[in-house]
């Protein structure tokens, strides 16, 4: 009896003399090892304005400060002003000639004739300002799309992210919210830009070219009840995805500290390190969230910040023409231009609804709380 | 100034047209025009430097598409007035309408690029 009590305490003791702990583990040596966060996959939709954004996350989180943003703004504005000055000085040349023409048709007292001319005129005024609209919607649409790809592709990286913090039912309930808001933002560009910019050419037109018949009432509710619907639809689909997330993150939580109750408490000798080795990770696991969060709002910042300067710049130039167009006597061309730039406000508001939804979401998971670090 | 140049010309071809009238009719109708298309024309050259002003500006290359049209229906328009103008005062208003509907379907056709160059842009808005 005495020599087996001997026996079993020599061998405990030299169990006991094996070092364990939780050593080298690195969460961002292990990503590195295998593409670390690459943006190279995301090369093609970033503009050129930020080519030089950065290889991965970390690269571009790091650089992402305010010098930077105003070097984009800067950057994007240098290449945006020889085109739409070339535009601006198009459009008020058109109006000074149409002013020009105005005033001497008064010297002609034949009233086809002056009809005829008055028609050209606004033929004149309409084509400039659609030369100038067609490019800038058509732009709208190509950002709204490359938003979407760049948000599908980041889907799963947050979701691996969330996992790996232990936030697994988070990751569920957040790749699924996301999955649902890009595909309610692809479906825009088709079922509501492009159809309402084509009603609104119409009802422009008939403004325009119709005689005593103005339709621009029609056209402004037109787009201010699409734009009411629109606001309504993201403010629910934000609160509606938004609670389902805050919920998962509580959920995760309690089943964290659930695991680590047991890991601690229950696995003998070495559960304290492993609690110790969850921290760590838990910590890495954070940084790296914070990464990728502030390198996502970098690009979408990115991808969104030609058009949305693009369009400011445009409708800049539409205010003036129009300003110009009513100081001159020409008040129907200063209408087409009136509702040129109210068409612009409506695609500026649609990619900026898209773009700060994006931002909301991209910003939550950056700072959503790391399931394996809840005390 | 060439304002009063032409505003003395006027009052010389009206003088002249009333003179002919008393020696000859049938002549007085002929000076006159000849004297209307004498002033016509020397209003038109006055624009000949706002005209080449317009033709150096930096986007004028642009701007042309739109500006060529406008111009030449103004002058179309003042043409086919004048005209107008002419055959009414000889009291033949039929013809004077005939010659409006003429300026007025050559303003038209003047317009048809531009009318083209909107059908095209339709289609595409419309067509995707």
């Amino acid at each position: 009896m005495a020599i087996k009590f001997t026996v079993i305490t020599l061998a405990l003791m030299m169990v006991m003399a094996i070092g364990v702990r939780a050593d080298g583990i690195s969460v961002m040596d292990n990503l590195e090892e295998h593409g670390g966060l690459s943006l190279d996959g995301f090369r093609d939709i970033i503009p050129a304005s930020a080519a030089d954004i950065g290889n991965d996350a970390g690269e571009v989180a790091r650089d992402f400060t305010v010098g930077r943003v105003v070097d984009m703004i800067t950057s994007e504005l240098a290449e945006l002003a020889s085109p739409l000055t070339r535009q601006l000085s198009i459009l008020l040349g058109v109006v000074i000639i149409t002013s020009a023409v105005n005033a001497a048709k008064n010297s002609i007292s034949s009233g086809s004739l002056t009809t005829a001319l008055e028609y050209l005129t606004l033929l004149c005024a309409v084509l400039a300002a659609y030369g100038t609209i067609s490019g800038v919607w058509q732009r709208i649409a190509d950002t709204l799309t490359d938003l979407n790809t760049f948000m599908i592709g980041l889907i799963p990286m947050m979701g691996s992210l969330y996992v790996a913090g232990g936030n697994v039912t988070t990751a569920a309930v957040s790749s699924a919210g996301l999955m649902t808001l890009t595909a309610f933002c692809e479906q825009l560009s088709y079922y509501v830009l492009w159809p309402v910019l084509r009603v609104c050419f119409g009802l422009s037109l008939i403004t325009g070219l119709g005689g005593q018949v103005s339709l621009s009432g029609v056209s402004q509710t037109l787009r201010n009840m699409f734009t009411t619907a629109l606001s309504f639809i993201m403010t629910v689909l934000t609160f509606v995805i938004s609670n389902q997330v805050n919920l998962a993150l509580s959920a995760d939580n309690v089943t964290a500290k659930a695991l680590k109750f047991a890991a601690s408490n229950y696995i003998p000798v070495v559960g304290g390190a492993l609690g110790d080795a969850i921290r760590a990770i838990g910590g890495s696991i954070g940084v790296l969230r914070s990464t990728l969060g502030t390198a996502a709002v970098a690009v979408i910042f990115a991808i969104v910040l030609p058009a949305v300067l693009q369009i400011y710049l445009c409708r800049f130039a539409f205010s003036i023409t129009a300003s110009v167009a009513k100081l001159a006597g020409c008040d129907k061309e200063g209408s087409v231009f009136e509702e040129m730039r109210g068409m612009l406000g409506f695609g500026l508001a649609i990619l900026m609804s898209c773009a700060v939804m994006f931002l909301f979401f991209v910003s939550s998971f950056s700072r959503a709380a790391v399931g394996l670090l809840s005390q | 100034m060439m304002i009063l140049k032409i505003c003395g010309g006027a009052l010389l071809v009206a003088f002249v047209t009333l003179i002919i009238k008393q020696l000859k009719a049938e002549l007085a109708m002929p000076a006159a025009l000849a004297g209307g298309v004498i002033l016509l024309l020397a209003s038109l050259g006055m624009l000949a430097p706002q005209v080449e002003l317009l033709g150096n500006l930096w986007y004028a290359d642009q701007l042309k598409g739109y500006a060529a049209p406008l111009i030449k229906s103004l002058g179309v328009a003042l043409i086919a007035q004048t005209a107008a103008d002419i055959c009414r005062d000889m009291g033949e208003s039929a013809t004077a309408s005939k010659v409006e509907f003429a300026g007025k379907v050559e303003i038209m056709l003047l317009c048809l690029p531009m009318i083209n160059e909107l059908l095209d842009f339709a289609r595409a808005l419309l067509l995707g």
